[in-house]
């Protein structure tokens, strides 16, 4: 099934880009907290989500690093968009490896069947 | 008798140094493309979507326009303020602080705006090193011009309805300019402000200009595609994937914000200089008025009529020729030129054939690929006989 390091790193983007759109995107939206809205936070409260998602801000080294500068509100609106980067980068990237290979020619017989 | 020696001498040897110039920008240009195609594949390489990359972003301008013009108030009133009353600048100021990713949406439009300039340039610059831009291509290059030149005023008008001091001083200065034109000067200062002074009419025009001229790119990018029978104008999903990230990495790395709000009773000095867009206020700040325009006019007019003057680098084209009687007007040939040089007209009396192909000679660049097209040989580049083609097809697949 996996035949090389290119499968091996298309995987790895795969996860990249699942972890965070499932993760990371939403927790940003929250303003960094586990605070769902109503109707969804008692099934999130199940998982534990909410928790995790409040613990995420705890960690002040990736505070800073979702944090932009010279912004005072809406902080969580701009990590969205960084992660909204790397998402879209690594599927971007994904999709790059997967399709070079419909670069070449599957059509050419080495002799005439 | 001695002076035109002299100005031929310098002009061959102009001619030479640009030659030689646009020459290695060429091998330099194909060198870069070759190893993109290296690295990964010529389905991914941008250098082949080069026209199509600004259009992305015109896509993504409309988009996030749209959603900042749903909560735009085009007026300046400030008097009453405390009495909460919206203007320009405090719903500009709603949008990017208390608006759900107002903020992020604004800089997705103002990044965008950017990126399509600095591609339009690149795109320019990449028709320009590989001559592409003249004979049968002049009316892509003039309208592209042309296209520039709306994206540029489109800028500047954005920047004029954020109202903050800098859109103050930038409009005042454009009046300013405006005023400096002799008879058409007055005419234009009242379009411009619609009115006689800055009023809550004048930002209503900026508004219908900025949106209004957007749409009419649309007009002239049907011009500039008029010739082209398959022109490429979407890049694959992971390129556009690539430019949106891209744009969205500079929201948050440099995000948006506005300055104080104009107050008409003040003349602010210094602003921040957008070099995309606001370059030419620079200029006006830093010449006379006169010398300003002179140069603004130069400069478009000789950018839109280059490819008249530039003839020196490639062998004139030789039009394809049709062989009357081989030719049976199948159409094949027309419907794989890329520049709708060819063109299909009833067969003189007396031919079996319904049709017959002719070339439009100032559209054709002598490409060949109606040639390859054709499966009854009937149609041929003169200088370039079939025996020609065919060794050096050999001689090719002999050196790989």
């Amino acid at each position: 099934m996996i035949k090389g390091i290119k499968d091996i790193v298309i995987l790895i983007l795969a996860a990249l880009c699942l972890i965070v759109s499932l993760v990371f995107m939403p927790w940003s939206e929250l303003n960094f907290t586990g605070n769902f809205p109503g109707w969804l936070s008692g099934v999130m409260g199940h998982f534990g989500v909410n928790k995790f998602f409040a613990d995420l801000a705890t960690h002040n080294k990736l505070m800073e690093l979702v944090t932009p500068k010279d912004v005072q509100t809406n902080l969580g609106d701009y990590a969205y968009s960084l992660f909204l980067f790397v998402a879209m980068t690594a599927s971007a990237i994904a999709i790059v490896l997967i399709g070079k290979e419909d670069d070449s020619e599957k059509t050419v017989l080495e002799a005439k069947k | 008798m001695t002076s035109s020696v002299k100005n031929e001498t310098n002009n061959n040897w102009l001619k030479q140094v640009y030659n030689q110039f646009i020459e290695a920008a060429n091998k330099l240009t194909l060198a870069i493309e070759d190893g993109i195609n290296t690295a990964i594949t010529s389905k991914y390489n941008p250098f082949y979507y080069h026209g199509a990359l600004p259009q992305f972003y015109l896509w993504v301008l409309f988009l996030s326009g749209l959603l900042l013009f749903a909560y735009y108030v085009p007026t300046i009133d400030n008097a009453y303020l405390s009495n909460r009353l919206i203007n320009a600048w405090t719903s500009v100021q709603y949008i990017t602080n208390s608006l759900p990713f107002g903020g992020v949406i604004r800089g997705i439009h103002r990044y965008s705006g950017d990126a399509m300039v600095l591609f339009i340039f690149l795109h320019a610059i990449r028709v320009w090193f590989t001559d592409r831009y003249r004979q049968y291509r002049w009316i892509q290059w003039a309208t592209g011009v042309i296209l520039l030149l709306m994206v540029l005023f489109i800028g500047q008008t954005g920047y004029y309805l954020v109202w903050d001091e800098r859109s103050l001083l930038l409009t005042r200065m454009t009046v300013s300019a405006l005023d400096a034109l002799p008879i058409i000067g007055a005419p234009l200062k009242a379009w411009f402000l619609n009115g006689d002074t800055i009023t809550n009419l004048t930002l209503s025009n900026f508004l219908f200009i900025h949106i209004g001229l957007s749409f009419a790119l649309l007009f002239v990018l049907w011009l500039h595609y008029v010739r082209m029978t398959r022109p490429v104008i979407t890049p694959p999903p992971a390129v556009n994937f690539i430019l949106v990230a891209a744009i969205l990495l500079i929201v948050f790395l440099v995000p948006i914000s506005s300055g104080n709000m104009a107050n008409l009773n003040t003349q602010p000095n210094t602003y921040d200089v957008d070099w995309f867009f606001l370059f030419n206020y620079w200029l006006m700040a830093h010449m006379p008025m006169s010398v300003f325009w002179i140069s603004m006019t130069a400069l478009a007019v000789g950018a839109t009529i280059l490819p008249w003057f530039v003839k020196t680098v490639s062998p004139p084209v030789t039009p394809a020729e049709v062989v009357i009687n081989k030719c049976t007007g199948c159409s094949l040939c027309y419907r794989d030129c890329p520049y709708q040089a060819i063109e299909m007209v009833p067969a003189p009396a007396g031919s079996r054939f319904k049709l017959l192909a002719t070339v439009n000679v100032p559209r054709c660049s002598s490409c060949g690929i109606c040639v390859g097209a054709c499966a009854f040989d009937a149609i041929d580049l003169p200088q370039l006989p079939d025996a020609t083609v065919l060794t050096q097809i050999k001689s090719l697949a002999e050196v790989k």
